[in-house]
């Protein structure tokens, strides 16, 4: 049985990322950390050296070290280490364009912060030996709550006790992680300014590539922005039991779909060295993943990157 | 100077073994696993040495009921011990009946040589022959050596005298032993020193002040020069400080403190009605106007209570105050900690602070060695938060990060899901 640590950022995924995949995977254990600050609520450079001291890579660092602290040595040693661990993110609509920007600047700030921490040569290589072969990186793109619209379960749980207005992303014709969704109610409302936006109003720009607030317009009854959908509690409710081969399950589609999903699920196959209950392998094919992030790169900083 | 503490089953924390480093340090732990118990240690042995025993475990504990550790087994009693430099004092309380059993065994040693020891229930005590029996009263040894040099130094000055001090330290027992007086008085001197280092221990619990009490009523005039647990007598405190020239120094540490964690406060006067002794706040943005201190806002209060704890404490002795973070903004609690350790230096003190403060935590980023942990499952606490990180792995974080996220002081591993 192995121990798999999840890193993530999100309060949904904190409490029901580790439950979720316990499903798929019922022989090993999975458990969260704390959620840790998140990188990419702000577009990413493509340029980690030159706006590595910017505020607003802080998290960045901090989500590195974070990595490079569950395999570095000087830690506790009262306490189990994990066999694997699993970083998670969500691309958000700022980086959505570039993925890759996230992905790269992950992979520089773990190989920086590798080369500033002071270990000696045998403690160093070791390091970088169990990152490579024991800790992931894996996007929810644009984020988590894309996938609810791809298991009628999730979506169910998410809107309970029910939509108050139809749905009209159709997850059967469409990828749910390029989520462009058609109802003209929905866009048509006017946007609120941020600053006289109360928090989780879903009146926001560009919302119908947003996820959440399409969410939150379906379980909004007055349309006021106040929606009944709580991440920590409906979006838990529907990530705990969502049907993941069901979400990346490409059935009558001629392209695979949801491939940064499959890319985690086929990693953690790999890792875990069993398919998760409910997917074949021929489902979790390097081709019809996503190439950010997997199949492994050849010269690897992380498992995947 | 050596300074450590021990205990067994004493409240929710199984066993002490806790040396407290010089300067600032902190205690960091999980809600319920002993931190303030922990803090309240220096204050029991303080209150047994100058009272007794039993109106320790009265006013620290409230009675007998939940002094004791609840886990420990039926067949252990709890117990405290002090030592200080190579002077070694410990005491096994017996319960019996819901009461602290008078006589409790206890010992006393001097460079791990036992000089006094007293078995339970006895009223006599051996020295170190192991031969002569001596007549104890119902007081714990520090106490009766204390008493016992006082009379002898009373009737027989000149056994004691060197260069006409009336206070010892270690060295003056090193040389008291190279010279013709008898060891036994030596060793008398060694116990009534560690029972005189006891009395500067103070412990203050910021959830104990009483704020509101005092912006409401003021204070009553005293000659107070140290600050109450409540902080009542606070401004009488300050003015007396002010007044004096032996003490101005510590006034002038509070409001040169206050004034940089609070920019807008210029000076401090006061005012007394009769017996009730009250504040004003002189402001830098109305320099013609004097605001009652009932109109400040409770994180200056809280700062100012702080301030006066610290300065309160003795020369060489030890103030642990609880919750120190409480109503303050993290510039208050940084200005605070950073004039904390620099009275601290001036002053040879140990200020120990019991937190839950990110903000506070970080304060020790170039000093994790001075975080110390208490988590349930230890046998023995607190221990060092660099006994269970390498200070290396340490530096790459903010401790304030590593503790929001459970590395230490939580109640245990993660979940599992």
């Amino acid at each position: 049985m192995a121990r798999v640590v999840l890193l993530t950022t999100g309060a949904m995924e904190e409490k029901a990322f580790a439950g979720s995949l316990r499903r798929l995977f019922p022989d090993h254990e999975f458990i969260s950390k704390p959620r840790f600050d998140g990188f990419t609520s702000a577009r990413l450079p493509p340029d980690y050296e030159t706006y590595r001291e910017r505020r607003h890579l802080l998290n960045l660092e901090k989500f590195a070290k974070e990595i490079i602290g569950c395999f570095a040595p000087g830690g506790r040693t009262d306490r189990p280490r994990p066999d694997f661990v699993l970083a998670l993110e969500d691309v958000e609509l700022h980086n959505d364009g570039e993925p890759g920007n996230i992905t790269r600047a992950l992979r520089d700030a773990v190989t920086h912060n590798l080369g500033t921490w002071k270990m000696e040569g045998s403690k160093a290589d070791r390091t970088r030996e169990d990152l490579r072969t024991r800790c992931s990186f894996h996007l929810m793109a644009p984020m988590t709550e894309a996938y609810f619209f791809a298991d009628p379960g999730a979506f169910a749980r998410a809107t309970a006790p029910g939509p108050e207005r139809r749905c009209r992303l159709d997850a059967a014709t469409c990828d749910v992680e390029a989520f462009r969704v058609e109802d003209p109610e929905f866009q048509a409302t006017a946007s609120v300014p941020k600053q006289h936006r109360e928090r989780h109003d879903w009146r926001i720009d560009e919302r119908h590539r947003h996820p959440k607030s399409y969410l939150g317009y379906l379980t909004d009854t007055k349309l006021d922005g106040r929606a009944r959908y709580q991440e920590t509690v409906h979006g838990v409710s529907a990530l705990a039991e969502l049907d993941w081969p069901g979400v990346v399950r490409r059935g009558a589609r001629a392209t695979a779909v949801a491939r940064f999903a499959r890319s985690m699920l086929a990693d953690l196959s790999d890792m875990l060295e069993t398919p998760p209950v409910g997917l074949e392998d021929d489902e979790l094919q390097p081709a019809d993943c996503h190439p950010l992030t997997w199949p492994p790169p050849r010269d690897r900083v992380l498992r995947n990157l | 100077m050596h300074l450590a503490f021990r205990a067994q089953a004493f409240g929710p924390l199984n066993r002490v073994d806790w040396t407290v480093p010089p300067g600032v340090s902190a205690i960091v732990g999980p809600n319920r696993a002993g931190k303030s118990t922990l803090l309240a240690l220096p204050e029991f042995i303080r209150i047994s040495i100058d009272s007794s025993v039993n109106d320790a475990v009265k006013q620290l504990f409230g009675g007998t009921a939940y002094f004791r550790n609840l886990n420990a087994p039926a067949t252990s009693s709890p117990g405290v011990g002090l030592s200080v430099e190579t002077v070694a004092w410990d005491i096994d309380i017996t319960i019996a009946a819901g009461a602290i059993a008078p006589l409790c065994a206890e010992q006393l040693k001097r460079d791990d040589r036992v000089v006094f020891s007293r078995a339970f229930g006895s009223s006599e005590g051996k020295d170190d022959s192991d031969v002569k029996r001596i007549s104890l009263g119902p007081r714990v040894l520090p106490a009766i050596c204390s008493e016992t040099a006082q009379q002898i130094l009373e009737q027989k000055p000149e056994v004691f005298a060197r260069d006409n001090k009336k206070t010892f330290t270690l060295s003056d027992l090193e040389f008291l032993e190279k010279s013709q007086i008898p060891q036994l008085l030596v060793d008398i001197l060694a116990g009534s020193w560690l029972a005189s280092t006891s009395i500067h221990f103070a412990s203050y619990r910021t959830y104990n002040y009483r704020i509101q009490h005092l912006l409401r009523y003021g204070s009553t005039h005293s000659s107070d020069t140290a600050l109450e647990r409540s902080g009542e007598n606070v401004f009488p405190l300050l003015r007396n400080w002010r007044d004096d020239s032996e003490t101005e120094h510590r006034f002038d540490f509070v409001i040169s403190t206050l004034r940089e964690a609070f920019p807008h406060v210029k000076r401090l006067d006061f005012e007394q009605a009769g017996d009730t002794v009250t504040m004003m706040i002189r402001d830098r943005r109305w320099p013609d106007r004097k605001i009652p201190i009932s109109r400040e806002s409770t994180g200056l209060i809280t700062a100012l209570l702080q301030l006066c704890a610290v300065a309160s404490c003795k020369r060489g002795g030890m103030v642990t105050i609880d919750e120190l973070e409480t109503s303050l903004h993290p510039h208050a609690i940084r200005v605070l900690i950073a004039a904390f350790r620099r009275w601290a230096t001036e002053h040879d003190l140990r200020i120990v602070l019991a937190t839950q403060s990110e903000t506070v935590l970080d304060q020790f980023h170039d000093d994790p060695g001075q975080i110390y942990v208490i988590e349930p499952k230890q046998e023995t606490s607190p221990r060092s938060l660099t006994d269970m990180f390498d200070a290396e792995y340490l530096a790459q974080f903010s401790l304030g990060d590593l503790f929001s996220h459970l590395e230490f002081g939580s109640n245990g591993d993660l979940d599992v899901e």
